[in-house]
Formats: C-alpha cells, structure tokens, sequence
C-alpha cells in the first residue's frame, strides 16, 4: 500500500549530492516549491559526524575501521579501493552489503556511493575542470558514441555561474584545452613542481603541468562568507566533512542557499523507487519512495522532475519506472537507458627524485594536486589509439622515510632514523578518456532485489583495446615527461594487458542517460530533457555523452544549473 | 556513525583481583605524592573487584581531570568513541629492569601485557624522545583489541605472546617475563630479523601484525607527533629549514 503526499510541488530533485544540491538551489532561488528526495540520513552543516577537528590520536580506532566489517564481508568494494577502512570518514560511504549492487563474477564494477544529506559532496576530490571544446566535439568527430548536442560555449556562461558560487582556487593558465574560470588565489606548486613545470615549459608546447584548481575557498567572496564559509586552512582532511565549509559541498553551499529561500522542503531517509508516469498527460506526475527504515511506499507529485541521484543511481530508477508506455524504463523508446557506462581509467603511474631541493620544505597539507591535461586530442604520429589522457600528478609535500613497521629494525637506531626528510618525490597517475561503448552497460537483475524491493542494478562495463593502447602510450609519455623535467630513480608502472582494470575505480562513472539530438539515438535533447517526456531532466553525471579526461562534477554542475535556468523559463511561460 | 563503546564492561574483568593498593603503585608511579590522598579515597571506595573499577570508570577520569597532563594522556580525546586507554599499575623488576603490569586490562591478563610492554618498549625505546611506554601503546592496544580487533586478531595477538613465551623458553630456557634485559633485547632483535627473512612462517606472520600494531599506535600518538599542527592555515611549498622551524614554533602560518 501507498500513500499519497497531500502537496504539490513545483519540483521534485531526487538525489541532495552535487548535482541535487544544485538543482535545489536554481529553482530555489527562482522562486520554486522544491522537494529534494534524498535516501540517505539527515546530515547537519557542520555535522556531528565530521571528523575533521580530530588530531591522528583522536580518531576512533586509531584511524582503523574495527575489523568486523571484515568479518561481516561489510564495505568490502570501498576495501578494494582504498586498501585499509578508515574511521575518519567511512561514514560518508555505502556498505555494499546493505545496498548490493551486481556485475559479472570475472568483471567486477566498483560503484563508490554516499548515502546521506549531500551525497559524495562531502567525500569528492574537488578537483574542478572545465571541459574544453574538443572535448564536446570528440563523439561527432571520430564516430564513437552519440554526438553530444552542446558545445563549450553554451557551457560557458555556466561553468562562471557554478564557479563563482562555489569558488574555485585556480591559475589562469591560458590553455585551450583547458580553458581558464572565474578563479580565487591558486594554490602554490612546491619548488619540486615549480622546477618540473619550468622544465616542461623549455621543452614542449602542449605538454604543461600546472597547479590543480581546487573547490577550496582562498579568497572566500561576500556571498560564500554569509554562507558561513570561510577560507580553506590547509588541514587536507576534507573527506571528514569541513566545519569551516571551506571547500564546496552541498551541506556547505547549495543546499544552505536554497532553504534560505523558505522554498525548500527536504526528505531523507526516502529511497526513490521510481518515477510515476500519467499516461493521460504523458508527462512524470512525481515520484514513488520506499522509506529507507520502514519500508512503507509513499509518492510524492511535482510539475517537475529532476533526476540527480547521480549516474547509475539514476539509471536505477530510471529503469524500474516502467509503464504501458515504458515497458522497459522510462524516457527509454530509443532503448538507449543504461547504455554507454563509462569511467576515467588509469594504468600507467610514473614517479621520480625531484633532485636539487633537498634545503626545501612544505609546510600545510595542501588540499589539491597538479595536473598535466590532456595533450593527445589529436592523433599525432603513430599512436593506435582515439582520444586522449591527463595525468593527476603531485609533488607538493616532501616525503619522508617512514618508519620500519612493515620493513626490518626496531630499537633506539631505526627509531632515530625514523620520519627523516627525503628527497622530493613525483607521482603520475595517468587519467584515461574511455570511449563510450555501447555495450558497456547497466541494467536491472531479472531476480534480485534489496531489501528495499529494487531490483539491483548490475553492471556490466570493461575497459577494451582502445583503452589498452593508450596505457601503453601513456607509459611511455610519463617516463619521458619524467626525464624533461630533470626527475631521476624513475619508475614507471605499466597495467599489464592481461590485467582486470575495474571500471568505477576512478569513481567518476558517467553515462546511461546521454544526451544528443536525436531521440532515437539518445535519452535527453540539449538541454538534459527527456525526449519522450518532457518535464523529466536527467543532470547528472548520467546525461554525459563522453567523458573526457577531466574530472567531471564541474560539468555536471554546469548541465544542472542550465538545465534548471531552462525548466524555470518553461515553467514561467506554462509549458511545463 | 557507530560509536564503540568507551568503556565496555566485559567479563575478562571477572578473574581480576588488582585491589586497591595495586591501585596506589600507579597513582604514586603517575601522579606523584601530591595527589595519593585524593586518591585514597577513591581506590578505597572501589578497592576490590575490578568489574567495580571497569563500572566506575567515567568516575576515575573525573578525578583524573584534577591533572589535566593526566587526563590527555590517560583519556586520549574526549569523545565518546576513542578508544580510552586506563594506563595500568606497575612495579618495575629491579633485577631484570622489566615493568611488571600488575593487573589485568581489558583484553589482556597482566603477564601478557607485562611482556608486551616490554617487546613495545624494545621496539620503539625512550631515547631523547618518548618510547612506546610513555605514548601508552600497549593500554591503546589493549582498548582495541575490544573495539577494533575481530576474531584473527584476537587469537593472533594473544598467540603471538604464547609464541614469545615459548621462543624464550626454547632459546634461554625461561619465560620472556623472567630473562635479562638484554636477552630479552637480544630475542626481540633476532625474532625481527628473521620474521622478515622469512614472511610465511605462522610466528612471522603474527609477529610483523603486532609490530605493525605497535609502530601504528605509537606514530600516531601525540607523543610521537609534538609538531602536529591540527589547523596549519595555509600552504608553502618551498620553505628553509629556518623558515619552516619558525613557522612551526609559531604553530600557524
Ligand atoms: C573519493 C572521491 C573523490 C572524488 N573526486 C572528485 C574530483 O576531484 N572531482 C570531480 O569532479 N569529481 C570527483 N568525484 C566524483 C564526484 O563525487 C561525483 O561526480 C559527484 O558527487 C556526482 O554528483 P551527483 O549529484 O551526481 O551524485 P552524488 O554526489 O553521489 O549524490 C547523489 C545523491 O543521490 C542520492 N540517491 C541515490 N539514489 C537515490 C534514490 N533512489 N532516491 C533518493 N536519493 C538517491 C544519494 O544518496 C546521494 O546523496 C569524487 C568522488 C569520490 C567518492
């Protein structure tokens, strides 16, 4: 049995992570009744359950998650990503025991998830890069995937919009395929990046590495302070939650900015199950949830429906909204839901002695690393492969030597030798653009469900020949970039071929909704709107077409305020 | 998030008899003379069982507020969820320079954790610098084999002191508790060596678990990290040694 909500709404945002934070704030601020439907618990700003206040000795455990998680077979996919479970912030993360997920025995899919008011928000990298425009052109130009229907310039006044509001600490560093924001102060590379950056510079013209640009506040803007943010301090411990809100979260940000609207009305603890669809009107009339801790149904009645339960979420839902019109999912005619996963993907790492500044220190925990964009958007010489790659790159804190727990010796000598300075160390992680392949794929189980009733999705995505190439190639790029910029004891590690690479790993899964311009080929027009149903958006990270080698939770934000500032126009003008 | 629990009352504390005098040897060993009367009262109060010490423990770190370098360093943090470590009362062996833990702890019974706060000690010492004594990581180990450890570990950490027991009875024909300091020092040494010449030895693989536990503990104790600075204020990538030296004497940017 099902109850139904009393009130109406203008807009229904399913999902409070980045993406849901924004869409609550756009309409918000328009002037839009806005329920945001979150499954996860309730969260203040600052929370209780941040941990970022804590010293090493403070930490629950010492830092170590209790070792029953291991024996239960609990949060066993977070394991394999981060090797050791951590107090500090394991909160913030999905057990996969109680919310399974299922892939192929021998193609394992790692899906990082953040059940709670705000979603990976808390959790994420806040590395923030625009796409540039052969980013949005690759689909159309060599034929992989659906053409994507927007290009950079329709981004563009987007991309200043989301980066004013959430303050971005960037360099303007001129580059096309990387195109400049609406920065605050950059962070500093260390002497170690400095003297690579200079080197790199002597010698290439496309190859840069450059200061990441962080959603960190440096210099926090009137509006971020009346939120109560303030300047980032440098602790580094942003995945505990910030009681400063110096970095960008939908606790901190957009979701404070929206209730202070009085438009805004929050459910947590509501898992979306699916969207309800009037065959009448042929339109979403809302939304149906589980309640995540008794299970009862209720559904809830919008104009508007924005789905922003991030990428393969979505597509959960999306998939299990079926009607006579939708047998097989809504907004889903052209058969095309659940298709085209993708995911950055790494496999080549170097790293290397940054020598010559061994009377040079840091100091701080800086809270963003260094970059080296993608230099490979053309096929240049006799590369045997489509697209291109980055690297996630840093050198920012000088390290030491560690102490001998996992190594020989113990007593007064290795104690005194313990935690001296090293020379400064460089490391390369390769972020690979993978191709949108329409076999990679998610779908419903035809049998299990979770304890909530949903069908589990199951994914079913790999990495393929094109992908291999690159890793091979991008060995060799780093090694080579490693010996320009004057690093020595370099080590390079290669993916071999015959190894499984676990789509998902880089936590930036894209796809399953794309957009493009044509209904039969794609889920969503221009402007992340269904094509078959035109009052459901889709703005997350399952919208993308392709997913470049940038992170891409910038872009999502862009797609999501667009989107909004479109829905409200048709709104206005009663269409919608 | 799940809290654990601060203070579980357990029954390992059934077969503790420490009384209220053994009480007295750690306070004098800790708090000095200035403070035993006050504490009289209170060892006089839960003299006895140790479930009565485990059930009142919120009221010992009342009294141990009167000291606040106590209190830091028994009761590491204050929130509900560390792991708080009851330092334990010792006596120290003149003639074998060994630290008798006079009572059980949580996890552990008093000749267990007598030897392995002499193993911990052998492995990180005092020098100029705190050991793994004075960061308490052998009361920290004792709290975590309650909130941290799961069944392997527990097993593997109380065996590896039987294993301890047995090499030192094998090699010097005592127990570990009973040798020198220096043959004590000497087996430590030569099981280190040889737990990393060779890895898949059952004794190896217990043996590099505690040390890492141990090193664990003690890196990241306040002790160990006197230059810990929780809110740095900023970032410098390239600093002297001179520059960073007053930075960090400053304690901000
Ligand atoms: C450790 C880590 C580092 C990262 N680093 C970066 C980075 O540096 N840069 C970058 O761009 N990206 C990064 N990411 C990725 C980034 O977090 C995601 O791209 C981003 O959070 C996606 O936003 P979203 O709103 O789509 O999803 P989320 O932020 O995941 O939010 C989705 C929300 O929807 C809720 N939800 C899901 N299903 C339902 C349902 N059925 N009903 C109701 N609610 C539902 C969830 O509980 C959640 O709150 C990182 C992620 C992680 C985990």
């Amino acid at each position: 049995m099902s109850t139904q909500q009393a009130t109406q709404y203008d807009v229904i945002v399913v999902g409070s992570g980045i993406t849901g934070g924004w869409a609550a704030k756009e309409f918000c601020e328009k002037g839009f009744n806005t329920l945001v439907i979150e499954r996860g618990r309730h969260l203040d700003h600052p929370s209780p359950e941040y941990n970022d206040m804590k010293t090493p000795w403070q930490l629950e455990n010492r830092g170590l998650a209790t070792e029953l998680y291991d024996e239960e077979g609990r949060y066993r996919m977070l394991k394999a990503k981060k090797k050791t479970l951590k107090t500090d912030s394991i909160q913030f993360f999905v057990d996969d025991k109680e919310a399974p997920y299922s892939y192929p025995d021998d193609r394992p899919f790692m899906w990082t998830r953040g059940h709670q008011l705000g979603g990976r928000s808390l959790t994420w990298g806040r590395q923030v890069l625009r796409w540039g425009a052969k980013d949005f052109e690759a689909n159309a130009k060599d034929g992989h995937g659906v053409p994507w229907p927007i290009s950079y310039d329709d981004l563009k006044p987007w991309y200043d919009h989301v980066e004013t509001f959430i303050g971005v600490a960037g360099n303007k560093d001129g580059l096309d395929v990387l195109p400049d924001g609406v920065f605050q102060k950059p962070w500093q590379m260390s002497c170690a990046e400095q003297s690579i950056a200079k080197k790199m510079a002597e010698k290439y013209t496309d190859r840069h590495l450059i200061i990441g640009r962080s959603a960190n506040l440096t210099e926090p803007s009137a509006e971020q302070r009346t939120l109560g943010r303030i300047a980032c301090q440098a602790r580094s411990y942003c995945a505990r939650g910030c009681t400063l809100g110096a970095y960008f979260s939908s606790l901190s940000a957009t979701l404070p900015a929206a209730k202070a609207t009085g438009k805004l009305t929050i459910v947590t603890d509501a898992i979306a199950s699916h969207v309800n669809y009037d065959e009448k009107t042929g339109k979403a009339s809302g939304i149906m949830v589980v309640d995540a801790n008794t299970l009862e149904q209720r559904s809830y009645r919008a104009r508007v429906v924005f789905l922003c339960a991030s990428a393969l979420g979505t597509v959960q839902i999306l998939l299990n909204s079926k009607s006579k019109t939708f047998p097989n999912g809504i907004a889903n005619s052209s058969g095309v839901v659940g298709r085209y996963i993708m995911d950055h993907f790494t496999g080549a790492v170097g790293m290397g002695e940054v020598p010559g500044f061994d009377d040079q220190y840091s100091y701080g925990r800086r809270p963003i690393a260094t970059y080296i964009p993608n230099f490979r958007h053309e096929k240049t010489g006799n590369v045997n492969f489509t697209r291109g790659y980055g690297y996630q790159t840093t050198a920012g804190a000088r390290p030491s030597s560690g102490n001998t727990a996992k190594r020989e010796g113990i007593g007064a000598k290795v104690k005194a030798e313990a935690n001296q300075p090293k020379p400064w160390h460089f490391k390369a992680f390769m972020y690979g653009e993978m191709l949108p392949y329409y076999d990679n794929q998610a779908s419903l189980h035809p049998t299990k469900k979770d304890k909530w009733g949903i069908p589990l999705l199951h994914i079913d995505a790999q990495v393929r020949d094109n992908e291999r190439h690159m890793i091979s190639q991008a060995a060799k790029d780093i090694k080579e970039i490693l010996e320009v910029g004057g690093c020595t004891k370099i080590k390079i590690i290669e993916t071999p071929k015959d190894q499984h690479i676990t789509v998902g790993n880089r936590t930036h899964e894209m796809g399953g909704a794309c957009m493009g311009a044509d209904p039969k080929t794609s889920v969503l027009n221009k402007w992340a709107q269904a094509h078959d149903v035109d009052n459901l958006f889709v703005t997350d990270g399952a919208c993308m077409s392709s997913c470049a080698t940038q992170n891409p939770s910038l872009t999502y934000m862009a797609i999501t305020a667009r989107a909004a500032d479109y829905a409200t126009k048709l709104m206005n003008q009663g269409i919608l | 998030m799940p809290e654990t629990p601060n203070n579980p009352g357990h029954s390992e504390s059934e077969k503790n008899t420490a009384s209220g005098s053994v009480g007295n040897v750690s306070f004098i060993m800790l708090l000095g003379a200035g403070l035993i009367s006050i504490r009289r009262r209170y060892i006089k109060y839960y003299s006895g069982k140790f479930n009565v010490f485990c059930k009142r423990h919120n009221r010992w770190e009342i009294i141990y507020m009167l000291d606040n370098k106590i209190t830091r360093r028994v009761f590491l943090g204050t929130t509900l969820c560390v792991v708080t470590a009851p330092l334990f009362a010792t006596l120290l062996n003149e003639q074998n320079n060994l630290q008798k833990v006079l009572m059980d702890g949580q996890f552990f019974n008093a000749a267990e954790l007598t030897l392995l706060t002499d193993v911990a000690e052998i492995m990180i010492p005092k020098t100029d610098t705190p050991g793994a004594t004075d960061a308490h990581v052998i009361p920290v180990l004792d709290g975590l084999m309650l909130t941290w450890a799961g069944v392997k570990s527990k097993r593997q950490f109380r065996f590896i002191v039987a294993q301890i027991n047995d090499l030192a009875k094998s090699t010097y024909g005592s127990v570990y508790n009973k040798l020198a300091f220096d043959d004590r020092f000497l087996l430590i040494e030569q099981l280190d060596k040889t737990a990393f010449a060779n890895k898949k030895s059952v004794l190896s693989t217990h043996y590099r678990r505690l040390k890492e536990m141990v090193f664990h503990i003690y890196y990241t104790s306040e002790e160990a990290n006197p230059d810990f600075i929780l809110i740095p204020g900023g970032y410098r990538g390239s600093l002297s040694k001179q520059e960073l030296d007053t930075i960090q004497a400053r304690g901000y940017l």
